[in-house]
């Protein structure tokens, strides 16, 4: 991750050899172009999903305080029915259509109890919180996402992923994760060219580059799992990796909530609660009632963290049979990936640690970005009239043979097409610099 | 045709702008068999973008591939006899563009057989443990004949690499000194057959 402090040498005049040779030295002025303007561009998006991130890793603990009394009932010996507890909560939102309950994985736990009401955004609930000891209720809120994030944390998520500026703000984070990959491969090939030439660091600014590439380094693996699994969440290279995992087979199974028709009799959330501890479904579980005639209760384990519980089964409502069953072990291995790299994106995965590697991730990027700015701001001129660092020169390309050059382009307009927000803004940015190189030549003839 | 919506507009777009650029050339100060190959070129790319479009994926089936078997067969003729094929490239390249007219007939005559298995049911697929992650996907691939398949596969990778070679030497053209014509004659060579070889792998 280095700009190296021979980039203003490198200047748009000095015409290439005919026959340029492949190797580091025809390479390196484009992948430090790259990594400059890449790191440039997209440096205030990363630095504001560093900061939300970061304070999204702390919001659960955070949520557990602030809504300490939704959340949490002292301990009691006595345990009221889950459907009493849900029509408890019922009473409470008589517009609402109950989607599930949560009972309380500790006896210190309230039940959730989880309705979809007319009005609300999409992923937003509206949920309950009942004393499963006495069924009184706790409180009420508006929750978000199948994570029932607190108003805080999901106030925060809506931040980390959009700014709160709906689907316009989502191009911020997709921007991010689109170009972070680049500038992370970028920067790890000119460092390692860097190390391979052995270079020495003297001064400021060769300090601060040395810092800047070992945290880089140090961090890659990390960035690159931010960056895959963030790009998994954004709107259009996200529509990209569906397709792709459709047309592959690749999608999220689901258990098949199909029922033999009923008789009319229902076994209730506790009765399908029940059946599934019977046929082995323990940990924390959402019981969600049938979602009309011929279909089932569905129970999902709804655990995030290692080892991954996410099995679900269906049950059918008039005898209380298990009649579908879902295992986590069975799912395809793209999906198990898929739901790792959420949850560990998220901090869910490996508990403390998980968010402790978060934080140091988050704060090291941030770190690193600054430190980027900086070169670029000790590189600028102290005499005449600019005022910035110059920037690495064009025509980069002129160095590459076209045998290499070619197929390097098909990759970058397939991967382009399937990040659509990466091959836009490099389209946007190669026309407007070819514009300014064609004014540049325009003024020096 | 294509059934991706960006995917459909990128191809009609580099299409359009090579066939465009085609049409320039054969304006252009040119012999008569050069202006013949630019006219193929420029039919070629409004074929391609037709086929492109559902509605007009299998417009004048006939009269296209027999057009195009002609356009091979000229084709042979310019590397038989050595004509001036210009910016084209020399017989070697005649050769392939006899490859590329015949693969233009071939796949408009297959195209309504290649598409017959397309349209599937679309779904939705949930992303789990975090909101806004449940996304429509669209209908999977029904299944191709499988004489379609080997053939289209065949012929992407004879294209990919024809690409390739091309787009390398409009690079390298362009590096060493400015004829615009010449290395973006090339860099079009390349984008068509980059386009043939992106068509053909939707009807694999």
């Amino acid at each position: 991750m280095s700009i190296d402090q021979n980039a203003e040498k490198l200047t748009p005049e000095r015409e290439s050899p005919a026959e340029p040779r492949l190797g580091w030295a025809g390479i390196r002025p484009l992948l430090l172009r790259l990594h400059f303007y890449a790191g440039v561009f997209i440096g205030p998006f990363l630095l504001v999903a560093a900061i939300t991130g970061l304070a999204y890793v702390w919001a659960p603990q955070v949520e557990q305080a602030v809504y300490d009394h939704e959340l949490h009932v002292p301990a009691a010996a006595t345990t009221v029915p889950l459907d009493q507890q849900a029509a408890a909560a019922k009473a409470l939102v008589p517009d609402g259509t109950l989607t599930g309950v949560r009972p309380g994985l500790t006896p210190t736990d309230t039940t959730q109890v989880i309705f979809n009401r007319p009005g609300l955004e999409p992923s937003f609930h509206w949920t309950v919180f009942v004393d499963p000891h006495t069924g009184d209720v706790r409180g009420q809120l508006e929750t978000y996402g199948s994570g029932q994030a607190m108003p805080v944390r999901a106030w925060i998520d809506v931040l980390h992923r959009s700014l709160h500026l709906g689907d316009f703000g989502r191009l911020y984070s997709e921007l991010a994760a689109s170009w972070l990959w680049v500038v992370v491969l970028a920067g790890l090939a000119l460092w390692f060219g860097r190390v391979r030439r052995k270079r020495a660091a003297a001064g400021r600014r060769a300090k601060l580059l040395t810092w800047h590439g070992r945290t880089g380094l140090v961090l890659a693996i990390g960035l690159l799992f931010l960056s895959a699994t963030g790009l998994t969440w954004s709107e259009y290279a996200g529509n990209s990796i569906s397709e792709l995992r459709t047309q592959l087979d690749w999608t999220t199974p689901s258990v098949s909530a199909t029922v033999p028709a009923s008789s009319g009799r229902d076994i209730g959330l506790d009765g399908a609660r029940e059946a599934t501890v019977r046929a082995g479904l323990t940990g924390p579980v959402e019981v969600r009632p049938p979602a009309g005639p011929g279909k089932g209760y569905v129970v999902a384990q709804t655990g995030r963290s290692w080892p991954t519980r996410a099995d679900s089964m269906a049950v059918d409502p008039a005898t209380g049979t298990v009649t579908d069953t879902l295992r986590f072990a069975d799912y395809n291995l793209a999906a198990k990936l898929s739901k790792w790299g959420i949850d560990a994106h998220m901090g869910f995965l490996f508990g403390i640690w998980n968010q402790i590697v978060l934080t140091l991730l988050a704060v090291a990027l941030i770190a690193v970005i600054g430190w980027g700015y900086r070169m670029w701001w000790l590189r600028r001129p102290t005499r005449g009239e600019a005022r910035a660092g110059r920037p690495p020169a064009r025509a980069t390309w002129r160095k590459i043979p076209g045998r290499a050059l070619a197929p390097a382009l098909v990759v970058v307009a397939v991967v382009g097409y399937y990040l659509p927000l990466f091959g836009l803004s490099l389209l946007g940015f190669l026309i407007v610099d070819g514009l300014l190189e064609a004014r540049r030549r325009k003024a020096a003839a | 045709m294509i059934t991706a919506e960006g995917l459909r507009w990128i191809v009609t777009v580099l299409f359009a702008l090579t066939g465009a650029f085609c049409a320039y050339r054969c304006l252009q100060d040119r012999t008569a068999g050069e202006r013949t190959g630019d006219v193929l070129h420029v039919v070629m790319c409004v074929a391609m973008v037709a086929m492109a479009w559902p509605a007009t994926m299998s417009f004048a089936r006939w009269p296209q591939t027999v057009f195009f078997a002609l356009a091979a067969v000229w084709f042979v003729g310019v590397a038989v006899t050595g004509a001036s094929h210009g910016d084209h490239g020399g017989r070697r390249a005649a050769f392939y563009h006899v490859v590329m007219m015949a693969a233009m007939a071939w796949m408009v005559f297959v195209m309504p057989r290649a598409m017959a298995g397309l349209a599937g049911p679309g779904g939705t697929m949930e992303m789990p443990g975090h909101a806004g992650m449940s996304m429509s996907v669209s209908g999977a691939a029904g299944s191709t004949p499988a004489d379609v398949t080997t053939v289209a596969l065949v012929l992407v990778a004879v294209f990919a690499v024809a690409g390739l070679v091309f787009l390398a030497r409009a690079i390298d053209e362009a590096r060493v000194s400015r004829p615009p014509l010449r290395s973006l004659g090339s860099g079009a060579n390349g984008v068509m057959a980059l386009g043939m070889a992106l068509m053909l792998l939707t009807m694999a």
